[in-house]
């Protein structure tokens, strides 16, 4: 090729108006060993150019191969689900929930029933649990030797209302609790806590028995009012003596004689 | 499109593909990355690869973002190449220099240290040939465009080569 046709090329290349052909002869050209000086900077292109050519990935595993370890993996990932399958899992999903909560019913009902059997003698605890009656009785025991404070035995009383039911000795508590206790307000808890329990008559007789002792006015009064509404007959000579006693207050004496009045 | 259809169509890009991406990145390995991402997502989008004129184009386009986001996040992280350090650091070492003297490393040198859109067009043109239609398909460029970023690619590189020889020379 001619030197003009070069110059005249390189001009063109310069100016980024040659085209695809131009360019390969271009290469072409200084693909050879010697050229002039001044057209040494585009020889050291185009060899670069030629050598960028020559570059190659490096032979990895082959590509196909890779492509397709891919595909295994996705679809042991997420395997293509049948919309019957799909429809068998829920429904095993529901069915476990519901005999978990079956399960549930059935052990609820096992456990009531055992317990009954269990404490026969005893009353079924529904509010409280074992642990704490035993708490509550060993609390309300030591009202005698003032170990517990009067709000603890309070407390305790308290609790023995919250039962639908007591057992023998936790009444038999409850009334020592309220005859003897030193606490005045102890004491009136303890007749309230009693009057919940008014079907035994163990109870109504301590009931009637307890007015007997009563020196305190409020104690009193409270008694007068259950007595009356339990309907107790039995209480009328203990109102009268009341009545006739000077130590007792004329509150007292008022509300004993409208209990006489309404029970004989 | 299964796996031989898709090694028949597509694979035969690959050496291209990689050199666009040594090109951007200036790293072997980092290359070879793209390389298999590209693949991975032509791959996953194969279905759809009939719709496309030339998959080699839409191959090169991917490419070049790939390449692009990845020197972002470079840039993004200020990670410190080793590389450059080197390069930049006034001082060369006597190997440098021997390895200076060559005139296509020099060349080499110079057409590393371009902007990133004129090295892109005068690999895309020189290095792989294509046409202008082609580079238009692949960058997003118009030809007008195109053809200015490139001559303005070759008169630097022009320029800074001179300027190493009389430096050389002096």
């Amino acid at each position: 090729m001619k030197m003009i046709d070069i110059e005249a090329l390189v001009e063109k290349y310069d100016a980024g108006e040659t085209t695809l052909e131009e360019e390969d002869q271009l290469a072409k050209y200084f693909s050879q060993e010697k050229v002039p000086a001044h057209l040494e900077v585009y020889a050291a292109q185009f060899r670069m150019f030629a050598q960028k050519k020559e570059e190659s990935a490096s032979e990895q595993e082959d590509i196909a191969h890779f492509l397709a370890k891919v595909e295994a993996t996705k679809a042991v990932a997420a395997p293509v689900k049948q919309p019957f399958q799909v429809w068998v899992q829920w429904g095993m999903r529901i069915a476990a929930g519901i005999s978990l909560v079956l399960l549930g019913f059935v052990a609820g009902k096992w456990y009531e029933q055992t317990n009954l059997a269990d404490d026969a003698g005893i009353s079924t605890v529904t509010t409280a649990s074992t642990n704490e009656l035993k708490l509550m009785k060993q609390v309300l025991m030591t009202s005698q030797d003032e170990s517990s404070s009067a709000s603890d035995r309070i407390q305790a009383v308290n609790q023995v209302q919250q039962l639908e039911q007591a057992d023998k000795e936790l009444v038999q508590l409850l009334i020592n609790t309220m005859n003897f206790d030193p606490n005045i307000n102890v004491r009136i808890a303890a007749s309230e806590a009693l009057f919940q329990f008014n079907d035994d008559p163990m109870v109504r007789l301590a009931l009637v028995n307890s007015l007997k002792i009563q020196k305190d006015p409020a104690i009193q009064l409270t008694l007068i009012d259950m007595l009356i509404q339990l309907k107790e007959t039995r209480a009328v000579d203990t109102m009268r003596k009341l009545l006739q006693s000077e130590e007792v207050l004329d509150v007292v004496k008022t509300k004993a004689e409208q209990g006489i009045g309404t029970l004989s | 499109m299964n796996i031989d259809e898709f090694t028949y169509k597509v694979l035969p890009a690959r050496n291209k593909l990689f050199r666009l991406a040594k090109t951007m990145l200036q790293s072997k390995e980092e290359a070879e990355d793209t390389l298999q991402e590209v693949f991975l997502k032509l791959w996953t989008i194969r279905q759809g690869l009939h719709a496309y004129k030339s998959v080699e184009a839409l191959a090169m386009k991917m490419t070049k973002n790939v390449c692009l986001n990845k020197l972002k996040s470079q840039k993004q992280n200020k990670m410190v190449d080793v590389m450059h350090l080197e390069v930049d650091s006034g001082y060369e070492t006597p190997y440098k220099k021997v390895e200076l003297q060559d005139s296509v490393s020099i060349m080499n040198a110079i057409f590393d240290e371009l902007p990133q859109q004129q090295k892109l067009i005068m690999h895309l043109r020189n290095v792989e040939g294509y046409s202008f239609e082609e580079i238009e398909q692949i960058t997003g460029l118009s030809i007008n465009n195109i053809r200015v970023i490139l001559s303005r690619a070759r008169q630097q590189v022009k320029e800074n080569y001179l300027k190493i020889q009389k430096y050389e020379d002096d």
